[in-house]
C-alpha cells in the first residue's frame, strides 16, 4: 500500500514537472538578420556550414544536443517564423517545419543561383537578399520577395536590383535594406508586388539591422547606430555606440 | 597475400602524396594561426571595453548585446536609446554568434557551444560546455594553397597569407 501510493506521488510529481517544464517557453530576444542561432518553443537551432542543429532547452542552463540534419550547401542564417525555419543558404532559401521541434522537417526550398543571403519573414512573404562578395564571388546583389502563403510552394514575386546587400529587417510597413558600405535603403512594402524606396541614407556602412518598436539598431563598420522613425516614415538619430580602431 | 596488399596500400599512398623532400618549393598561400585551448576555453566578464569591430546585435529585454568579433560580447543597458550605457564586456575568444533564453546565453566559443548564465553581467557562470559542437575550420576561405591543419596545435582562428614550403593541401 505504501509503495503504491509512493509510486502515485511520484507520479504526480513527475508530471507536474514535466507540465510546468511544456508550458513555460523561456523569454528569448531577437537577432539580426544574419544570425545562425535562434530559439523557438524551448528549442535552440543552430547552423553551421553545412548542417541545422537541434538542442533541447527546456532547462536553459542544460542545453542538450538532440540532432543534426545535414543541409548540402552552405548555410549563412536562419529565422523563425509560423513554427518554420526559413534557413538562408548559398543556394537557396530552405524551410523546415518545426510543429514537431525535436525533428525539423524539410517542407521546401525556394532556390537561386549561388550568392550569400539572409532571410526575413512577415505575414504571406519573405524577403531575401542576394549578394555577390568574397565568399560567393559568382552572386548577384538583388532583393527577392517571395510569396510564402503555401510554404511549400514558395513562389518568387518580384526582384529588386541592389548594390551590396548585407542584412535585412521589417517593421510594420516598412523594410529595410542595409547595402554595406553604399549604406540603408527605406522600402515601403505595403504593396510587396511593387516596394516603393522612401528612403536612402548614404552616410554611414551598415551591415546588419534589427527594427524594434519603432526604432532601428544598425551595425555598421564605424559602430552601432539607433535611430526612431515614425508613420511618417522619417529616421531620427538617436545614439551612436562609435567604434575605436 | 597481406605483404601485396601492404606493397600496393605503399604504392598507393605515394601516388596521392608524392614527396617533395627531395626539391624546395616556395610558394605564396595560407598558413594556420593557432591558438591553444586552454586559452580559448577561458571565458570571463569583467569591465566594459572599447568597441573595436562591431559583429551582430542581439537585443532582449532592456540590453542590447553587441558581438566584438571573435573576442566576445558587448552588453550595454539600452533602456534610454538615446544614451545606451556599457555594462560590461564578456569575453569569449572565437565568439561571433549568440543567442538568449530567460539568463542563459548560448554562445560558439572557437568549436564549442557554451552556456554562459548572466544574470549579473559582470560576473559571469560558464554552466555547460558541449565540446565540438561546430566543424573544426580545416581550409581557409580563399582558394589556393595552405599548410595542411594539425588540432593538436590547437583552434585555427585566423589564416595568413604568406611564403609557404611545399604546402601539402589546396582547394
Amino acid at each position: 500500500m505504501k509503495k503504491a501510493f509512493a509510486i502515485l506521488l511520484l507520479s504526480t510529481l513527475i508530471y507536474a514537472c514535466r507540465g510546468d517544464a511544456v508550458s513555460a517557453s523561456p523569454t528569448t530576444g531577437t537577432g539580426g538578420s544574419t544570425a545562425r542561432f535562434t530559439i523557438a518553443n524551448g528549442y535552440l537551432y543552430i547552423v553551421d556550414n553545412q548542417s541545422l542543429k537541434t538542442y533541447n532547452i527546456q532547462n536553459t542552463s542544460n542545453p542538450i544536443f538532440v540532432r543534426r540534419a545535414s543541409l548540402n550547401t552552405v548555410v549563412e542564417t536562419i529565422f523563425p517564423f509560423n513554427n518554420h525555419l526559413l534557413i538562408g543558404t548559398q543556394n537557396g532559401m530552405y524551410i523546415f517545419n518545426i510543429s514537431s521541434p525535436e525533428n525539423p522537417q524539410f517542407v521546401s526550398v525556394y532556390s537561386h543561383i549561388v550568392s550569400c543571403d539572409p532571410v526575413v519573414a512577415e505575414g504571406n512573404y519573405a524577403y531575401v537578399t542576394l549578394r555577390s562578395g568574397t565568399n560567393c564571388n559568382r552572386g548577384q546583389n538583388v532583393l527577392d520577395v517571395i510569396d510564402i502563403k503555401d510554404l511549400k510552394t514558395p513562389k518568387l514575386l518580384n526582384s529588386y536590383p541592389m548594390q551590396s546587400p548585407h542584412g535585412l529587417g521589417v517593421g510594420g510597413d516598412l523594410l529595410f535594406v542595409t547595402e554595406g558600405d553604399y549604406g540603408i535603403k527605406v522600402f515601403d512594402k505595403k504593396n510587396p508586388t511593387a516596394l516603393k524606396q522612401i528612403n536612402y541614407f548614404q552616410d554611414f556602412a551598415a551591415v546588419d539591422v534589427i527594427p524594434e518598436d519603432n526604432t532601428l539598431i544598425i551595425t555598421g563598420k564605424d559602430g552601432v547606430y539607433q535611430y526612431s522613425y515614425n508613420a511618417q516614415k522619417e529616421l531620427k538619430l538617436l545614439s551612436k555606440i562609435a567604434t575605436n580602431p | 597475400m597481406k605483404k601485396l596488399l601492404l606493397f600496393v596500400a605503399i604504392i598507393g599512398l605515394n601516388a596521392c602524396n608524392p614527396d617533395k623532400s627531395m626539391t624546395t618549393e616556395t610558394v605564396k598561400g595560407y598558413r594556420p594561426i593557432y591558438v591553444s585551448y586552454a586559452t580559448l576555453r577561458n571565458v570571463s566578464s569583467g569591465s566594459p571595453q572599447k568597441l573595436r569591430k562591431a559583429g551582430k546585435i542581439y537585443t532582449k529585454d532592456k540590453y542590447l548585446y553587441i558581438n566584438e568579433i571573435g573576442q566576445g560580447i558587448h552588453v550595454f543597458d539600452n533602456s534610454d536609446k538615446t544614451k545606451p550605457q556599457a555594462i560590461a564586456f564578456i569575453s569569449i575568444p572565437a565568439n561571433q554568434d549568440i543567442s538568449i533564453a530567460d539568463n542563459i546565453l548560448y554562445a560558439d566559443n572557437a568549436d564549442d557551444l557554451v552556456a554562459i548564465d548572466i544574470t549579473n553581467p559582470l560576473a559571469i557562470k560558464v554552466v555547460k560546455r558541449i565540446e565540438k559542437a561546430f566543424p573544426y575550420p580545416s581550409f581557409p576561405q580563399q582558394r589556393g594553397q595552405f599548410e595542411c591543419v594539425d588540432p593538436s596545435k590547437g583552434y585555427v582562428v585566423d589564416w595568413e597569407y604568406t611564403d609557404l614550403v611545399n604546402p601539402k593541401c589546396f582547394r
